[in-house]
């Protein structure tokens, strides 16, 4: 794209769902929900692209405001990045469609979110959660925490595989 | 107590019991019960490392004398630290460990479920993120705690030793001293708390 036709910001939204989500790649970071929005500098010259981490700590993070920079500096655009904590992110901004995402990925997609999920002595034993590759509900929770900190790890008891959960949050 | 002093011991102060709790956590990498558990310590101790960052971070902006998070996470002697300590107790056995998440875990989640609504927006947002994230960690101890208790003779035991011991840590979780007290009272903008 030349100089003399500027970038529009559904082109940039476009460039950002390139990006595949580090952990998760089947899913991109727009469709994750981490990329909140779009601001260009007055001369358009720059663009500032806000973002809210998934959780506190999480290592891809820093994976996906690097690979941001580096897509949209290929642009010829100077990128800032700005780091947002409210509103918090949830799983609830996710669309079906990439739900639907999740589980052809192999990935159990969060329900949405109930009270449940919010009152830490509650247990969310009575939650469905569906195996994604035989679409029984007849799962056990191994453990509340699996291989990155938005996933959970169950059991299907119907055809006996393991699968991750992305965590309700 | 000016506000502004104040404000950055109070996110210290978080930050810090954070990074303790963390460390503590991860030293179960490697070493866990069962591979899932040590999984999920390890996590747990990633959710704490990311609240002591953004706590450290803002308190460093408070400051502003150009210090980094790591210059204030790394870069004091151990004597300047100001967690609670109840996070830098050794991680004895897993029930304590356990038990020790458990304590923290509801008071770190009440304390956030409050902050949350601070007119500080910094301070809301880094609450509104660690809220959900310990709610998963007192949920986890809790449900360790019951298995443990309704266990065998030994689990039972260690369980309750773990709680009798623990127990003398949870005073300090309830004082107010005078950065409490100074920021009830403003804020640096001079709204209310």
């Amino acid at each position: 794209m030349g100089a003399s036709t500027p970038i529009t910001t559904d082109a940039i939204w476009n460039l950002l769902k390139q990006i595949p989500d580090p952990e998760v790649p089947a899913i991109n970071i727009v469709e994750l929900g981490v990329v909140r929005d779009v601001i260009f500098s007055q001369d358009g010259s720059g663009v500032e692209v806000v973002m809210t981490p998934t959780y506190s700590g999480c290592p891809a993070m820093k994976v996906m405001e690097d690979d941001v920079k580096e897509k949209l500096s290929a642009e010829g655009l100077e990128v800032k990045i700005k780091i947002i904590y409210k509103p918090a992110w949830t799983t609830d901004w996710m669309s079906d469609e990439t739900k639907a995402k999740l589980k052809a990925y192999g990935i159990s997609p969060p329900s949405k979110l109930t009270f449940e999920h919010l009152h830490p002595l509650s247990t969310v034993k009575n939650a469905e959660v569906i195996c994604p590759f035989c679409d029984s509900k007849n799962t056990t929770l191994t453990s509340q925490f699996g291989s990155t900190a938005c996933k959970a790890l169950h059991y299907c008891n119907h055809c006996y595989q393991p699968f991750e959960l992305f965590k309700c949050h | 107590m000016d506000t502004n002093i104040a404000l950055y011991k109070y996110c210290v102060r978080i930050a810090d019991t954070s990074l303790i709790l963390a460390q503590r956590m991860c030293e179960w990498c490697g070493h866990g019960p069962v591979l899932e558990e040590d999984i999920a310590m390890s996590n747990m101790g990633l959710d704490l490392i990311g609240q002591a960052r953004g706590f450290y971070t803002y308190a460093a902006s408070v400051e502003g004398k150009g210090r980094t998070e790591d210059d204030i996470a790394y870069f004091r002697n151990e004597r300047e630290f100001t967690n609670r300590c109840i996070a830098e107790q050794p991680n004895t056995d897993f029930g304590y460990t356990m038990m020790r998440s458990f304590l923290h875990g509801c008071l770190s989640y009440l304390q956030f479920r409050a902050l949350v609504n601070s007119k500080d927006e910094t301070i809301a947002g880094l609450s509104e993120k660690a809220l959900k994230e310990m709610t998963y960690h007192v949920r986890h101890a809790s449900e360790w705690i019951i298995r443990l208790g309704d266990g065998t003779e030994v689990s039972h035991e260690k369980i309750k030793a773990a709680l009798e011991n623990l127990w003398e840590f949870t005073d300090e979780l309830f004082e107010m001293d005078q950065v409490d007290q100074s920021l009830i009272k403003n804020v640096p903008n001079g709204t209310r708390w």
